[in-house]
């Protein structure tokens, strides 16, 4: 009995008690590799702080701070599994909240938790910015850089006369990498346990996780057609100055007025209609919603539903083709031929822009 | 008497307990430690290998994207030069107006009093706008001519810059493989499935799913020309306004009826077309055309119950109809004759080519006239576009369209490559581009398999490391075209649904489900185990990613 009770106290007992223990390590050890990942995942579908949102971007766009993330992941990966994800997430971990199976062997996952309640947002996790996309040949930067210069210069003029166009698409950053510690909190030694291990001492779970983000893809017409114009130089004849000077000519000269004249052309110009004269001759042309005179030369014009009708179709969810391009050997005209290729109006899109559509 | 021990007490060897609890805890432990382990690694593997997937299809994501801003600014920036060669020749068109104002007024001026104060009227006009025409013409000109070059430069370069990022996306996509490894999982390294994954899809990417189309490409250039054609605003398509004349007359008296009307018509535009043929390699080129003139239409008609006559000038034809109705019988009987109806008064062309490709008069319709619709309808007006029906006048398009601007400035397309991407769906397997099949593996040293010590039997485990001792997972990702119609600032205003292209920027990257062929063959060349589950599965699966095959058994009334 003797031997037996001594073994019990002094091996089988505290092996037994390291299996759950060993349990709780390697869940531990899993929430941090969840951890890990979601800090690094969340940001293939938000902007880390508004310094990386696209400009003129008129919609609302998904930020999620750092500290947030961080907050989030430590809420939703170290708190008890049973709890719901609320939006609350973000506002900072809830220690009493502490997943209860995450305790020392005396029970208590307050009194002797396994994670310190204290434990700070900037002491588990390393997320704190994007790093460049990895390019060892420096060639991927160069060709980004030349586009982003070009936007860059023409954008600044843009904004200086008032004329549209931005390309902020480039970006040769999007790395996101993190690195998760949770160091363990001591077995309590209240008692004078003797099981108390020196070897716990500084022992930190750790996880790291990285992830490359930002396709560069546009969010939106208006967005494409902000950015594309951001490359043609002729968007910067779209400015107040010589949009009046268009319209101030466009008074006897129809054709040259810009979008949405301010100013009425004269009277004397109509429209004779197909019946008459053979074809449709109209000096002004109007949204067939609005009644907008959607004006003649728009500078910079930008059409993104100029789509190839081979890639077009009635049906949603898969492809049938409404038509083609194809040239004409007698005229040398290439254009979009289908039978089911619908004629397409000017107008003017809500953001003011004249467009065919 | 037997003496017996006192109750409650035992004896007995506690060491064979204790070594068989010792053996069993000590086996649970050590189970529970490689499982724990092994369920650290093979998450901390899979958090890699999706990360490499997804990371790599970003990468591609961000090349497709650049092609669609960049082939779109190509695309405006050649509506801009469409745009440019349409000023010139409304420009060119308004120089005109004063000559055939002239020569109207020299024709009036013999008139007395009436017809000289028109003549001394259209003089002043013609003065004025010449003085404008001058002045506007000596301003733009220039600009215009220097514009063009420029325009074809910055296009030149975006088609580089998209030319030199498509083929850089290789190499960064090599580099991001690596540091994504570096950065999820240290100890994994990619698997012989993984490379054979990588290879098939990077090799389709760039022979398959993106095409490149050089200035020499008919196809090509035909579908870019297309594009542009359909890009034109409404100045580059058809300019023109129609201005109402006084004089209009129409009255009824009994039986007669008399309608008289008159309209100064402006129309014009502009248009990119090629000239050669496929053996040449077509050439393309801005031209515009701008043309207006005076147009007259008279109607005259008796009704006289039995018989009925209507005389209808206008449109360069004159007709006449007559109907007879003795209430027995009727019948109709009518005459259409050409005369001319109108009166130019200008015209005006101008092109953007190289010496090579310049457009002639005959590329401008003579003596086959284009079709109507072509310039905007400037060739619907023949008084002023064919001017040889009216000799006495200034030459029209044939000679006006010799003087070029820009001449040899505009590249004709040439030096213009640009990707594209085929439909998704035409994608023949699931290796292949779009799709990115990753696999990894990591050797877990001190983790034996863990079924080697039970290979049979109940505690058999289905899932095991591979006969070569390594854990292996797989990822696939895809880089995705999405324009979706119920969101208003996507929606396309036609209601057609968008597939992808590399003419509009919604590309974007995702992780995709595995199938079963494609688990299956990871499991062969990854942990070299041949999997011998589900074979109808697997035989259904494999073909499914066939859907050539699948189809074609579905047509000949098999099915699987």
């Amino acid at each position: 009995m003797t031997e037996f009770t001594l073994a019990a106290a002094f091996f089988l007992i505290p092996l037994f008690l390291l299996i759950p223990w060993l349990g709780k390590i390697i869940d531990l050890r899993h929430s941090a590799i969840q951890m890990a990942r979601y800090e690094a995942w969340e940001y293939s579908v938000w902007y880390g702080d508004s310094s990386q949102q696209p400009d003129d971007f008129t919609r609302l766009q998904p930020v999620k701070s750092f500290g947030d993330t961080k907050d989030e992941a430590r809420q939703r990966f170290l708190s008890d599994t049973s709890l719901v994800l609320t939006n609350s997430d973000d506002s900072g971990w809830n220690a009493a909240q502490a997943n209860p199976l995450w305790h020392h062997h005396d029970g208590d996952h307050i009194a002797s938790p396994m994670v310190a309640a204290n434990l700070s947002s900037a002491s588990t996790s390393t997320l704190s910015g994007e790093d460049d996309t990895p390019d060892f040949l420096g060639i991927y930067t160069v060709a980004a850089d030349i586009m982003d210069f070009i936007g860059q210069v023409l954008g600044a003029f843009s904004d200086l006369i008032g004329a549209p166009g931005n390309f902020d698409a480039i970006n040769t950053e999007g790395l996101f990498s993190t690195t998760v510690a949770l160091p363990l909190v001591d077995i309590p030694d209240t008692t004078g346990n003797t099981l108390r291990s020196t070897q716990m001492q500084n022992l930190t779970l750790t996880s790291r996780a990285g992830l490359l983000t930002d396709g560069w893809n546009a969010g939106g017409m208006d967005h494409t057609m902000t950015r594309v114009k951001g490359l043609v130089a002729t968007s910067l004849l779209d400015n107040p100055v010589i949009n009046v000077g268009q319209d101030v000519i466009g008074i006897i000269a129809p054709e040259v007025r810009g979008c949405d004249p301010l100013i009425e052309i004269l009277p004397i110009f109509g429209k004779l209609d197909e019946e008459n004269f053979g074809y449709d001759v109209d000096s002004v042309v109007r949204d067939p919603d609005t009644n907008k005179d959607v004006g003649s030369l728009w500078w910079g014009y930008v059409d993104i539903d100029a789509v190839n009708p081979d890639r077009l179709s009635l049906d949603e969810d898969e492809l049938d083709p409404v038509g083609e391009s194809a040239c004409d050997d007698s005229t040398g005209v290439c254009e979009f031929e289908g039978d089911d290729l619908p004629a397409r109006v000017p107008r003017i899109l809500e953001d003011g822009v004249c467009y065919y559509g | 008497m037997t003496p017996t021990s006192p109750p409650g007490r035992q004896r007995g060897q506690a060491a064979v307990f204790i070594l068989l609890m010792t053996g069993m805890i000590a086996l649970a432990a050590i189970f529970l430690y490689r499982a724990g382990k092994l369920t650290s690694e093979q998450m901390e593997l899979q958090n890699a290998a999706d990360s490499v997937a997804y990371s790599i299809s970003v990468l591609e994501a961000r090349d497709l994207n650049f092609m669609a801003y960049t082939n779109r600014a190509m695309v405006a920036n050649e509506i801009a030069i469409g745009q440019a060669v349409g000023l010139m020749s409304w420009l060119n068109h308004l120089g005109s107006m004063p000559t055939f104002l002239r020569r109207y007024a020299t024709l009036l001026s013999p008139i007395p009093f009436v017809g000289q104060a028109a003549s001394a009227v259209l003089n002043g006009i013609a003065a004025g706008i010449e003085v404008v025409a001058n002045i506007a013409k000596q301003a733009a000109g220039p600009l215009i001519a220097g514009a063009i070059p420029a325009l074809v430069a910055a296009s030149k370069v975006y088609s580089g810059a998209q030319v030199l990022m498509h083929l850089a996306t290789t190499t960064v996509t090599i580099t991001t493989l690596n540091d994504m490894l570096a950065l999820n999982a240290p100890n994994a390294e990619i698997s012989a499935f993984g490379w054979l994954g990588f290879i098939a899809h990077t090799v389709t990417y760039y022979s398959h799913f993106t095409k490149f189309y050089g200035s020499s490409s008919v196809e090509g250039m035909g579908r870019f020309a297309a594009t542009v054609n359909e890009s034109r605003d409404i100045f580059t398509r058809n300019r023109g306004y129609a201005l109402g004349l006084p004089g209009d007359i129409s009255f009824t008296a009994g039986p007669f009826h008399f309608a008289m009307q008159s309209n100064l018509m402006k129309v014009g535009g502009s248009q990119l077309r090629f000239k050669g043929d496929e053996s040449s390699g077509k050439k393309f080129s801005w031209s515009a055309a701008d043309t207006s003139s005076w147009e007259l239409g008279i109607q005259m008609g008796i009704d006289l119950g039995f018989v009925s006559a209507i005389v209808d000038i206008g449109n360069n034809e004159a007709s006449v109809d007559l109907a007879f109705d003795f209430g027995l019988f009727s019948f109709d009987v009518g005459l259409t004759l050409p005369m001319i109806t109108g009166a130019p008064f200008g015209v005006g062309t101008a092109q953007a080519s190289q010496s090579t490709n310049k457009l002639t008069g005959i590329d401008m319709g003579f003596p086959d006239p284009l079709p109507d619709e072509m310039y905007g309808y400037a060739p619907a007006l023949p008084i002023a576009y064919y001017s040889p029906l009216f000799p006495a006048f200034p030459a029209g398009v044939p000679t006006a369209i010799t003087s070029s601007i820009a001449s040899n400035k505009y590249s004709n397309l040439a030096g213009l490559g640009y990707n594209d991407t085929i439909t998704p769906d035409d994608s023949f397997w699931s290796f292949f581009a779009p799709n990115l099949v990753i696999g990894l593996k990591a050797d877990l040293g001190d983790i034996e398999d863990g079924n080697t010590a039970v290979t049979s039997g109940r505690l058999q485990l289905d899932s095991k490391l591979g006969n070569n001792n390594d854990a292996g997972v797989i990822a696939k990702s895809e880089v995705y075209f999405s324009r979706p119609n119920d969101l208003t600032f996507f929606q396309r205003r036609d209601s057609l649904q968008e597939f992808g292209s590399a003419f509009n920027p919604y590309w974007q990257a995702r992780l995709v489900d595995t199938s079963y062929g494609e688990r299956a063959m990871a499991l062969l060349l990854q942990q070299q185990v041949v999997w011998t589950g589900d074979l109808e599965s697997l035989a259904g699966s494999a073909l499914d990613e066939v859907p050539n095959i699948s189809d074609l058994l579905a047509s000949l009334g098999l099915s699987i």
